[in-house]
């Protein structure tokens, strides 16, 4: 089994006293889709932040496709790319401005970014928006080009904190499907989110965070081992003993 | 509280917060300080021209007209610096759809955006008029009536200008405005500031330098007022109000009441045609590309679309790179410099000078390099999680910067060329010399910005405008002018004597400083940089 993400001992320290991610081990393994989940302020983002190499991680390691983030980060950022929870990118550039930077970024072909911008942005009904500016667009219609940018390089590791705010139910669904298409292809999705309902039908493994520390792991029936009800009463419960 | 003066409030706490914020000191209690003692700073050379000019008056039996003259060059002031910060407050500002959410009335939202523009230009009125008015206070009679006088003389000089160009901005924007245009109005506004700021100089340089005119305005005696007020009655009005006129008065107060009473009228009218209309996109058409280039021909084309496509770092850059050239053309207009002066036997001989001067003005203004981390903002994660270097990330800005500010020096370079007859060696000596000055400020800006990277801005005005960077980058070059200065002062005539030698090693120690800046920049900073983080 191929481990792709390893967070090994990770820390992350605020001003030297506010600990907001403590002692985090864990593994993503190759083809499955793994959700974070956890309260607001648990440190999703900034675990998602650590391993993206947005934020530095205080102590511990972090490795992506065998690549330690600090220590080799253009092999690391080579095996992933990220979609963060607010589509902050420089919004005065036009839809497909924005799509080419990315290709090129990770080397894609001519012929190969054709066919991904063209599926990617029609199966997301925003094919017709990208010669306009992305500052025109909706919070939603931002995501969904984030989305496609981050789909384009076929990244080994589809890295999306909190990716269902602002889509609406049919583009949800969509980017659900491409979430499997990517695994089925041998890609493997790491994302956080609060809709507890998504991850429980589209995980194959869940993470638990609060105040930092991961409090449960593995699949939702090894978790609620020992435990009845839903994933929602689970969390709730979890959550609240921490 | 009134809903009204509720929202009053809240836009000029939210306008001095983002003054504070914009900054970007540690301590905010340093920053109040220093916004407080920033006019300070500014008004002292205007005390003296106004005490200068105080004298002249007083010489002539008109003490008073010192008040006519700072309100009329306070009016237009202004007037030009109100027109794009309407412009921004009402296009560029994002609180537009909340606040129209809330049960406020169209000329509500309106007036409470005014009230920061009505602050802002009260901080210049106090600034160009308030050392006019303690001037002739100390020189003349000082009373409690006088200060009281002198206060609400303060306060109302912002409304004239601040209602003649809303009332501007809203006609024009109300008929010619959409979605597309906003960009282009922006920039529109920028320019009509410029353009006024240029034909200012050109005005006021024919003026003194034509003593027949000067005369005809001395011999004029009682007139003086007249003719000065002439082309700007309100002046005139304002003068004999502050003198005791009661008919004046009302003229005064009538003008500003009729022009607050349009303002009104128009205010529905613009809110609806001009500001809502804004919130409304529409599709653009055209091909779609899908060619490849490089990483770095990417990433030097981001920030330059950056530049290009906002309109205030697109005016920001093009006052910087352009606005020496502009102030050439004006001198050769005005005859303060030209052809022939320029070409004269006695300065000859200091061509590679003077041409390293014209070329280098771009650089020494210019403060692209001490922004470019700022401009992106929020925005600035995405260069982070991408398949570069953080030595990339760095090459990239420094290569933006020096392709820029490149681009102004060899505008310049042209109107050199056609201003100077100069040697092949006089160009080479200089072009070389010119990108030895280039390559050395555009590294030591982006270690500035690496610095104090401030990216947390809500304007784009705040991130290149009220930026500190922006002052200490140009701080760095003055005090390279000044060690420049003090080495010249220090060897006598030396420097002169032997122009092109000095120029050689000075390019030599600049190359030497880029070098040394650039080996800190790679090897000791790229930590610091790798760290920032929105």
């Amino acid at each position: 089994m191929i481990i792709l993400l390893k967070l090994d001992s990770v820390k992350k320290v605020y001003d030297n006293q506010t600990k907001a991610v403590d002692n985090l081990n864990l593994e993503i393994k190759k083809g499955e889709i793994f959700g974070f989940l956890g309260p607001n302020g648990a440190g999703k983002t900034t675990t998602i932040k650590m391993i993206t190499g947005i934020l530095e991680a205080t102590e511990g390691k972090i490795t992506i496709n065998g690549h330690d983030i600090e220590k080799d980060p253009i092999k690391a950022k080579e095996s992933f790319t990220y979609v963060p929870d607010h589509p902050e990118i420089f919004d005065s550039i036009r839809g497909i401005d924005y799509l080419n930077f990315i290709a090129d970024m990770y080397q894609v072909s001519s012929k190969k970014r054709e066919e991904k911008i063209n599926k990617f942005t029609k199966d997301f009904e925003i094919y017709d928006d990208l010669r306009t500016p992305i500052n025109s667009y909706s919070h939603g219609m931002k995501q969904k080009l984030l989305i496609s940018g981050a789909l384009i390089p076929e990244p080994e590791i589809f890295i999306l904190d909190e990716p269902l705010g602002g889509l609406d139910p049919r583009s949800a669904r969509t980017l659900k499907d491409m979430m499997h298409d990517h695994c089925d292809r041998g890609g493997t999705v790491f994302f956080s989110s609060h809709v507890l309902e998504v991850v429980e039908n589209l995980c194959d493994r869940i993470g638990i965070i609060d105040e930092g520390k991961l409090i449960a792991c593995g699949t939702l029936d090894e978790i609620n081992k020992n435990k009845s009800g839903s994933l929602e009463d689970l969390f709730l419960e979890l959550t609240e003993n921490e | 509280m009134n809903r009204f003066y509720s929202l009053i409030k809240i836009q000029l706490k939210d306008f001095l917060g983002k003054t504070v914020s914009s900054l970007n000191i540690k301590y905010k209690s340093f920053a109040k300080l220093l916004i407080l003692l920033l006019p300070i700073a500014i008004s002292l050379p205007v005390f003296n021209l106004s005490l200068t000019t105080f004298i002249t008056f007083a010489q002539l039996g008109q003490p008073e007209l010192v008040i006519t003259l700072t309100y009329i060059g306070a009016v237009m002031l202004m007037f030009f610096l109100g027109i794009p910060f309407i412009v921004s407050i009402f296009f560029y500002s994002r609180d537009i759809q909340f606040l129209s959410a809330l049960p406020l009335k169209e000329e509500e939202i309106v007036f409470s955006k005014l009230s920061t523009v009505y602050f802002y230009l009260l901080l210049i009125a106090t600034i160009v008029m308030g050392p006019a008015l303690y001037v002739f206070g100390m020189n003349t009679t000082v009373s409690i009536f006088y200060i009281i006088k002198a206060l609400a003389v303060l306060l109302l000089v912002p409304l004239l200008p601040m209602l003649i160009a809303a009332v501007i901005v809203m006609l024009m924007s109300s008929f010619l405005i959409n979605s597309s245009h906003r960009n282009l109005f922006s920039l529109l506004s920028n320019f009509i500031l410029i353009g006024a700021v240029i034909a200012l100089q050109v005005i006021v340089n024919r003026y003194t330098t034509d003593p027949e005119k000067i005369r005809s305005l001395v011999e004029s005696g009682e007139g003086l007022l007249s003719i000065l007020g002439m082309r700007f009655p309100p002046s005139i009005w304002m003068t004999r109000m502050f003198v005791g006129s009661l008919t004046d008065t009302i003229l005064f107060l009538g003008l500003n009441l009729i022009l607050i009473y349009s303002l009104f009228k128009l205010s529905k009218l613009f809110y609806r045609k001009a500001i809502l209309s804004l919130q409304q996109g529409g599709r653009a058409s055209g091909e779609i590309d899908y060619k490849n280039e490089s990483r770095n021909y990417q990433l030097i084309k981001r920030h330059f679309l950056i530049i290009f496509k906002e309109p205030t770092f697109l005016m920001n850059t093009l006052f910087t790179l352009i606005l020496p050239l502009f102030l050439f053309v004006v001198m050769s207009f005005t005859g303060e410099i030209s052809r022939e002066i320029l070409n004269s036997p006695q300065l000859t001989p200091y061509h590679s000078l003077i041409f390293i001067i014209i070329i280098i003005a771009p650089v020494i203004v210019s403060n692209i390099g001490s922004t470019i981390i700022t401009r992106e903002g929020k925005s600035f994660w995405q260069t982070k999680v991408l398949p570069i270097s953080d030595k990339e990330n760095i090459k990239a800005r420094i290569q933006a910067t020096v392709l820029l500010t490149f681009v102004g020096s060899a505008l310049m370079g042209f109107f050199a060329l056609y201003l100077l007859e100069l040697s092949f060696k006089a160009i080479l000596i200089g072009s070389v010399f010119g990108i030895a000055v280039i390559l050395f400020f555009s590294v030591i800006d982006l270690i500035i910005n690496i610095y104090r990277p401030f990216l947390n801005w809500n304007n784009p005005t705040a991130a290149v405008k009220n930026n500190l960077n922006v002052m200490i980058a140009l701080g760095l070059r003055a005090v390279t002018a000044g060690i420049i200065y003090g080495i010249y002062k220090l060897t006598d005539d030396y420097m002169l004597n032997n122009i092109n030698t000095v120029i050689l090693i000075a390019t030599a120690v600049f190359f030497g400083a880029y070098l040394g800046a650039r080996y800190f920049l790679y090897n000791k900073l790229v930590d610091r940089f790798r760290k920032i983080y929105v």
